[in-house]
């Protein structure tokens, strides 16, 4: 209590060393940082367990000169998308590198606020990332930005079911439902299927894996509407006739986002599951699931035997702003971010599946990630949405349209007719 | 001189409301996108407004919209009424009563709205597990994914959330009214039912329409509530006008039809406003 006044000499000392010390302090963080660093702002992911900070360190100690601040943008990702949206439409400085998710490059590259990476990347370079990531970042012939990380669609099945009902992993949607109309007729309370169904985005993902199987498109190579197709029929129809017809979703699928559809999966009332990897460590985690041990992981089915296997692709990449005054040193930063050594770290330190194809090899990622392993070919067949400036209205008319079809306002055809007429309109086609 | 103190005030209102108001009426005669946003805007007069007339999804944005605030605002209204006076009574444990009745007001609506879809769920959701058990139903009610069951969710959710505040609204007004009144009335011998509509109801008009007012206008612009239970699904089926207009301005980028969208909102809330105008003028007799 009474420090200062019983012991005040020693007091005055103490603080006088404190002011010394802050001082010392002061002029050594000035020094270290020097006037002429280069500071570049990184709108990113939140710092989460800290690996961002340690990819930023790594960064600076083999870049000196430029320093990386991480500015933390919303946790929604359609938040996201507007805060950067806002900072890019203003032509502020401020924001050097950001964060994009797999679907936006056509938007900023059509608005023309990013900057161009072709002429920053040899080809060797982006000869090791997986197709989709590059396929992701590629628009009207150019490369618009980094792959740092990769997701696909997949399917998760129950092993152990599979096994005693002596049935194989289904390679089309068909065998799918008959395997588990098999199934549910035998086993209590237990139904077949599910994924993230609800009118939002999630139901973009698993309606283009069916679309894509059953060979129908949105777009075709001159981004031509050309969604209207016998293909796009019948895969709407089966998910349609999954729901309503064979009846191996769970109830209330329609409004099912990807949390909703794992719960019953790991409870162990589900045989198959469509998700994203993120979802195997969760099923391999014995406080929120029962079915530890059980669970295989394969590629999605086909819609037809000559067909092949979709995956939607999920991910980021690592954009440049045509605004940033530095440039140069910004494009050194993705290019770093989007390095093997970057990648290694976010897979060991976050669980992110690199978008390289070499990590998949690399002992110590297999190690933390063996799953990675299996998962392979769903990265690979891993295809972008159909990518266009306007993909968030296209996305939101498909949703709503294919909804239509699930509650039965329309038939499949006509929901897919309706959905092909409202994309024309909206592109002015 | 004294115009000085009103300055600041008066640059807080242009910056934050007159200024977006009129910059969004502004937008809303441009075709302007964020895809095309390097080409500028074009001037295209009211082909926004004709086009809003023509949209379907509008329509049925706006259809929904109306029954949803008519509904909930009356069932607010009525159950708040209740509320109220229970809480003007002299009762053991009134302390308790009254911050039970006020806890669903003072839960921010993302978490109601989170708590809510939980409770819907059909796999795992409580409603749906005691109904079942109860066997009052012999299958669990679709409550967000069937188009017509949601919409009835949508508005058990948000009366639950609201009521509070109109039954708070409501009791201040009770408590201004003078016990002689009643106590003359009781004389006088007359019964309940005419003491709640000769005395009760016209003395506290002024406050209930005052709480109706502010619930109308905050219903129709309904938005995080409808975001986190079902983001407007299934199939468009609870989407407000809020949600389709924050859709199309934010995540479409399309900021000339989202400022239409948003200017048609605004103009019909102000008309709702101007009913209310009249009896926010009458004065107590």
């Amino acid at each position: 209590m009474n420090y200062f006044a019983n012991d005040g000499k020693k007091g005055d000392k103490m603080r006088k060393n404190i002011i010394l010390l802050t001082f010392l302090l002061i002029v050594l963080v000035s020094i270290s940082v020097g006037a002429e660093d280069i500071v570049l702002n990184y709108y990113s992911h939140g710092v989460e367990n800290g690996t961002r900070m340690d990819i930023i360190e790594e960064f600076e100690a083999t870049h000196p000169g430029i320093k990386v601040n991480l500015v933390e943008l919303p946790q929604d990702t359609n938040k996201k998308l507007q805060m950067i949206n806002t900072i890019l439409q203003s032509q502020d400085n401020s924001m050097d590198i950001f964060d994009s998710d797999v679907t936006w490059p056509p938007i900023f590259a059509a608005a023309g606020w990013v900057e161009p990476l072709d002429g920053y990347l040899s080809e060797v370079e982006m000869d090791d990332f997986l197709p989709g990531p590059v396929g992701a970042v590629t628009y009207m012939g150019k490369v618009w930005g980094v792959p740092y990380r990769t997701d696909a669609g997949m399917l998760y099945y129950r092993k152990d079911l599979l096994e005693k009902h002596n049935k194989e992993v289904p390679k089309t949607w068909d065998e799918l439902i008959e395997t588990s109309r098999y199934i549910m007729e035998r086993e209590e309370g237990i139904k077949g299927h599910a994924g993230s169904w609800a009118q939002y985005e999630g139901l973009t993902c698993n309606l283009m894996e069916f679309v894509w199987s059953y060979g129908g498109k949105v777009f075709n190579e001159e981004g031509e509407v050309v969604y209207n197709s016998p293909e796009t029929v019948a895969a709407v129809s089966t998910m349609t006739d999954m729901i309503n017809k064979d009846n191996i979703m769970p109830n209330g699928i329609v409004n099912f986002y990807s949390g909703d559809a794992r719960a019953p999966f790991f409870s162990g009332k589900l045989v198959f599951l469509r998700d994203w990897p993120s979802g195997w460590r969760k099923s391999q985690n014995p406080d929120n699931s029962q079915v530890v041990g059980k669970v295989g992981i394969a590629a999605l089915p086909m819609g037809s035997p000559d067909q092949r296997s979709y995956s939607t692709l999920g991910g980021w990449q690592v954009m440049v702003s045509k605004y940033s005054d530095h440039k140069e040193e910004a494009v050194e930063f993705a290019k770093f971010r989007g390095g093997k050594e970057a990648q290694k770290m976010a897979a060991l330190g976050l669980s992110h599946i690199p978008a390289r194809e070499s990590l998949y090899s690399d002992s110590d990622i297999l190690e933390k990630m063996p799953f990675i392993e299996d998962m392979f070919p769903a990265f690979v067949s891993a295809y972008p949405r159909p990518k266009s400036p306007y993909y968030a209205e296209v996305s939101n008319i498909l949703q709503v349209e294919t909804q239509k079809a699930f509650v039965e306002d329309k038939t499949a055809a006509e929901a897919v007719k309706d959905a092909d007429q409202r994309i024309k309109d909206l592109l002015g086609q | 001189m004294g115009y000085l103190f009103i300055i600041p005030s008066l640059i807080l209102i242009f910056a934050l409301i007159l200024y977006p108001v009129f910059n969004t009426l502004y937008l809303s005669f441009f075709n302007y996108r964020v895809q095309t946003m390097a080409l500028g805007k074009t001037f295209v007069g009211l082909r926004n407004f004709i086009k809003i007339f023509n949209d379907e999804t509008f329509f049925k944005s706006l259809k929904f919209t109306l029954l949803f605030t008519v509904v909930a605002v009356s069932m607010e209204t009525i159950i708040g009424m209740i509320f109220a006076n229970i809480m003007n009574r002299k009762l053991p444990g009134q302390g308790i009563i009254r911050t039970s009745v006020l806890i669903p007001w003072a839960i921010p609506t993302i978490i109601s709205g989170l708590m809510w879809k939980f409770m819907y769920s059909q796999q795992y959701g409580i409603i749906n597990h005691i109904f079942l058990k109860l066997q009052f139903i012999k299958e669990a009610i679709p409550w967000l994914s069937d188009s017509f069951v949601a919409v009835i969710a949508v508005i058990i959710a948000d009366v639950w959330k609201t009521t509070p505040y109109m039954s708070l609204l409501i009791l201040s007004g009770l408590q201004t009214i003078p016990i002689q009144l009643y106590e003359a009335a009781a004389i006088d011998g007359a019964n309940r039912k005419d003491i709640f509509l000769k005395i009760t109801l016209p003395l506290i008009k002024p406050v209930l329409s005052v709480a109706i007012l502010f619930r109308v206008l905050a219903t129709f612009r309904i938005y995080d509530l409808i975001a986190v239970l079902t983001s407007g699904g299934p199939a468009n089926a609870t989407q407000s006008l809020s949600l389709y207009t924050i859709k199309t301005y934010f995540d479409f980028g399309n900021i000339g039809y989202g400022a239409a969208l948003a200017t048609v909102t605004f103009i019909i809330s102000l008309l709702i406003s101007l009913l209310f105008l009249d009896s926010l003028k009458s004065k107590l007799e």
